[in-house]
């Protein structure tokens, strides 16, 4: 699932320009996985799907990785310490999640690139970025969470010892 | 949800994640490790083709969702490009008068890069894959000559720079990305700067010009190619759309409109030349 998210956000969404940007699938892998795997999965799945987008990107390699790995844990964490059962079935909390939280990301992202100096904060279009990014990313998330749900139970029954 | 892990557990994982991403983020924001860059390049190159069918096969949606979202520009787009072919059938008939003049405006303008040094033409396979940078993806890479450094321009002028380059594809960081600086001169290389990106929706600016010096609109500014610079000589970059001096600045304002149609990248040419160290 990872890597097809990865190709179809390189090869078809990147081209998708919208006020200048484009929506950026990939975190809504991490963030999907911590509310439905919890910490741990959003973690790994956010470490995985930023390593193989960061193949692609002209910036730093890792920070997608670092970004992705911070959301899918801090989403995680959250949904674990308030005990919250996420039904994959009712997409909403998904798509509020994918929004707030990929909003955090590109912030996030954006305030790593201007203190490593990679790319300076006025040279990045703010107010079409945080709009479109967590709009799309959000409308995205209906498609993902029941993917991800798939591929988190199928992952779980691969590694059960029965 | 699945039960959670122990707490030392998720520590664990969390710790050992997060510390490989910031090794991979130093060691590439510290001028590019060679183990990080290998990866991206024989990456690129192994799903290049992959990348290329999902393109092929998911294109014509991509186009349906853009243009649902620009229709408007589209039929604007369209109108200028009537109007713009009907200006150029117009042409054909002075074409050989404009020519001439041609070759008289890039003597004037000392652009000894176009017969001087040799050129690969590529074609654009990506553009602006991520939000925080100005990048191009090109065809052609080590094994056509392409390395680190080389100068890309396209009929109007700088295009950019080649900054990471694989066996069959490089990266080309645009004039208007946020990191690129580029120094410039007017043609009698009088005025020497330095021009600033600001991302793709921004104009370029120069940097460090005086109040008293003349800047007139319009003026054209080249690559100052000065020893140890990062571009040859002579490569228009720009032209001056807006110079003013703020009261009490020292400096002027200078707003720059690119040479280059980087809104029309299929193709570009790769100057193989390499900055000096």
């Amino acid at each position: 699932m990872i890597s097809l998210v990865t190709l179809l956000q390189i090869a078809l969404v990147a081209k998708w320009r919208i006020f200048g940007v484009h929506p950026e699938f990939t975190y809504c892998l991490p963030i999907a996985a911590g509310l439905l795997g919890g910490a741990q999965s959003g973690a790994l799945v956010g470490f995985a799907s930023g390593f193989a987008i960061d193949l692609y990107l002209p910036t730093p390699f890792g920070l997608t990785a670092l970004v992705a790995t911070l959301m899918g844990g801090l989403v995680g964490l959250l949904i674990d310490r308030e005990r919250v059962a996420v039904d994959a079935s009712v997409p909403i909390l998904g798509s509020i999640f994918a929004a707030s939280f990929s909003f955090l990301a590109l912030l996030s992202f954006a305030l790593i690139s201007a203190i490593i100096g990679t790319t300076p904060l006025s040279g990045i279009s703010w107010l079409p970025l945080l709009l479109v990014v967590p709009f799309f990313n959000a409308l995205a998330m209906l498609a993902i969470q029941p993917l991800m749900a798939w591929s988190l139970a199928i992952e779980t029954r691969a590694s059960a010892p029965w | 949800m699945a039960p959670g892990p122990r707490p030392r557990r998720l520590a664990l994982t969390l710790s050992v994640l997060l510390a490989l991403s910031i090794t991979l983020v130093t060691l590439s924001a510290r001028g590019g490790s060679s183990v990080t860059s290998g990866f991206s390049n024989v990456t690129r190159d192994v799903t290049k083709p992959f990348a290329s069918g999902i393109n092929a096969v998911l294109a014509p949606l991509g186009r349906f969702f853009v243009g649902a979202f620009r229709y408007g520009a589209v039929n604007d787009e369209n109108a200028r490009l009537q109007a713009a072919l009907g200006r150029v059938k117009q042409d054909q008939a002075s074409r050989g008068f404009r020519d001439q003049q041609l070759r008289e405006l890039m003597a004037l303008s000392h652009l000894p890069f176009l017969s001087a040094l040799p050129t690969v033409v590529a074609q654009t396979t990506m553009i602006d894959v991520s939000n925080f940078a100005s990048t191009i993806t090109i065809d052609k890479g080590r094994s056509q000559g392409v390395t680190v450094g080389m100068p890309v321009v396209a009929s109007g002028g700088l295009v950019g720079q080649v900054i990471e380059a694989s066996r069959s594809s490089s990266i080309v960081r645009l004039v208007t990305d946020g990191s690129s600086r580029v120094g410039v001169a007017t043609p009698k290389g009088k005025l020497i700067s330095l021009v600033v990106g600001h991302g793709a929706t921004k104009k370029l600016t120069v940097d460090g010009i005086p109040s008293t010096s003349s800047v007139l609109k319009d003026q054209r500014l080249f690559t100052s190619g000065l020893e140890g610079g990062i571009f040859p000589r002579g490569i228009p970059v720009g032209t001056v759309e807006q110079a003013s001096s703020p009261t009490g600045s020292l400096n002027q304002t200078i707003l720059l409109r690119p040479s280059a149609d980087l809104s029309h990248l299929t193709y570009v040419d790769v100057v193989l030349w390499e900055p000096t160290p």
